[in-house]
């Protein structure tokens, strides 16, 4: 499983990489391209092997700016029809190009380099399915007068119960979670039931519903059968609670006081990344960088160009 | 990057990226992964290169015949064919050499107006001494 992830991981990597290498003027990609994309799978698997999905996305925000300093030499270079990568920027503007060209090209790569890692990002992090069940939460009322008073805290006390050890225990018991996670994310270690619980309790939240009883408990996990099955348990397990705390008026039938009003389905589509969300941003700020760099890249052309304009009428060659 | 010229001292100072991969080298003949992390682990970690700065180097190296290809494989059945080997060139050990030299008479200088002290040798890109 781990190693199908991986797998489908680099290769998502390569193809973008590979795709990116288009950056490099044509005769540096032909000569070094197959080079630069073997090198690059060995750091991804270096990175893998070092802390999985983060190390992958160490080695993006680690190679990213390289690929797009070195390609920008690499074009004005090749534009200036040098053979070697020497030579900074303002150097290279020198050359007499016009400043709306540099400025269309290095808008052009910014801005694609910037999309791509945006896209690259959003497509390496880690998905997650979100599910609700929904309960309907009554208080228990051992007299009459008690049935009749509004208790403004039920709600908040509630949701703290919920999120309380004597609820969520009975959940990680019931879907075996110590097991589980330990297995998906430990190595197979065997989580201790507090490791368990506090993980449980960043994947769940808890909101009531406004102007009702009711209380929407969203679970959210990387796979969206078992953000359900989680959801589902939480709900059932403080239904057990409240019967087994129950201390109304022993007489009578034990009310309903937990209703389970919508029970969670597996998502259809994760919740996080935004990935239309995230591209777009992307593009913005792939747009904002362009046009910085862009503008100053022409700028430096044409304060460049002038100086040599000056020279050669002073000199009269 | 010119042409080698008679005089090694010519081509110097190099850069720092030219520089480690030269010390690289210096080791044997290597491809481009194993510079990457000969210069990772010389530098302790302190530089990563990414391909476009390896390659870029590896070009200017090449093309200032400082460096070559070499076709020998150091074990063919454990290695992968398409990988690519690269080796110091007459002229590119005596311009490491110049440039270590160089490093080190700056290092003496220091030394001498004790702005550092013995141990910060080690710390000479490429941990040269």
């Amino acid at each position: 499983m781990k190693t199908e992830s991986r797998d489908a991981e680099f290769r998502i990597s390569q193809m973008i990489y590979k795709r990116l290498l288009l950056a490099y003027p044509r005769s540096h990609r032909v000569e070094y391209g197959p080079a630069m994309g073997q090198l690059f799978r060995d750091q991804c698997r270096d990175a893998w092997n070092e802390s999985r999905n983060w190390g992958l996305l160490k080695l993006w925000l680690r190679v990213l700016p390289d690929l797009a300093g070195t390609s920008i030499m690499e074009r004005l270079a090749a534009l200036r029809g040098r053979k070697t990568m020497t030579g900074k920027l303002a150097s290279v503007s020198t050359s007499g190009a016009a400043p709306t060209i540099v400025f269309a090209l290095v808008f052009g790569i910014v801005f694609g380099l910037t999309l791509v890692v945006a896209t690259a990002i959003t497509f390496i992090l880690p998905e997650s399915y979100a599910s609700t069940a929904r309960v309907l939460v009554k208080p228990t009322a051992t007299t009459s007068a008690q049935a009749q008073t509004y208790d403004p805290y039920f709600i908040q006390t509630t949701v703290e119960i919920m999120k309380s050890p004597a609820v969520l225990n009975p959940v990680i018991d019931a879907l075996n979670l110590d097991q589980t996670w330990g297995k998906k994310y430990f190595n197979g270690a065997l989580l201790k039931s507090s490791e368990t619980l506090e993980i449980l309790k960043q994947r769940v939240q808890l909101a009531p519903v406004r102007n009702t009883s009711l209380i929407a408990i969203t679970v959210y996990s990387d796979d969206r059968e078992e953000a359900a099955q989680i959801a589902n348990a939480i709900a059932g397990a403080y239904r057990d609670y409240r019967v087994a705390t129950y201390d109304g008026p022993k007489s009578l039938s034990q009310p309903v006081l937990v209703q389970i009003t919508d029970p969670a389905e597996p998502g259809l589509a994760p919740v996080k990344p935004n990935k239309p969300l995230n591209i777009a941003l992307g593009g913005m700020f792939g747009a904002f960088l362009g046009l910085i760099a862009g503008s100053l890249s022409a700028f430096i052309t044409f304060k460049a160009g002038s100086t040599r304009r000056k020279r050669a009428a002073a000199t009269g060659v | 990057m010119a042409k080698p010229e008679n005089d090694p001292t010519s081509q110097l100072p190099l850069t720092p990226a030219v520089f480690h991969v030269l010390l690289a080298l210096a080791g044997g003949e290597r491809h481009g992964y194993a510079i990457m992390q000969e210069v990772m682990q010389s530098t302790e970690g302190q530089i990563k290169m990414g391909p476009g700065t390896l390659y870029g180097t590896v070009k200017r190296l090449l093309e200032a015949q400082l460096i070559e290809e070499s076709d020998n494989r150091p074990d063919p059945h454990l290695d992968d064919e398409r990988r690519r080997y690269y080796r110091l060139t007459g002229v590119g050990e005596q311009v490491v050499r110049a440039e270590a030299r160089r490093y080190a008479d700056i290092v003496a200088i220091a030394r001498g107006k004790k702005v550092i002290g013995k141990a910060a040798l080690v710390s000479l890109p490429g941990g040269c001494q």
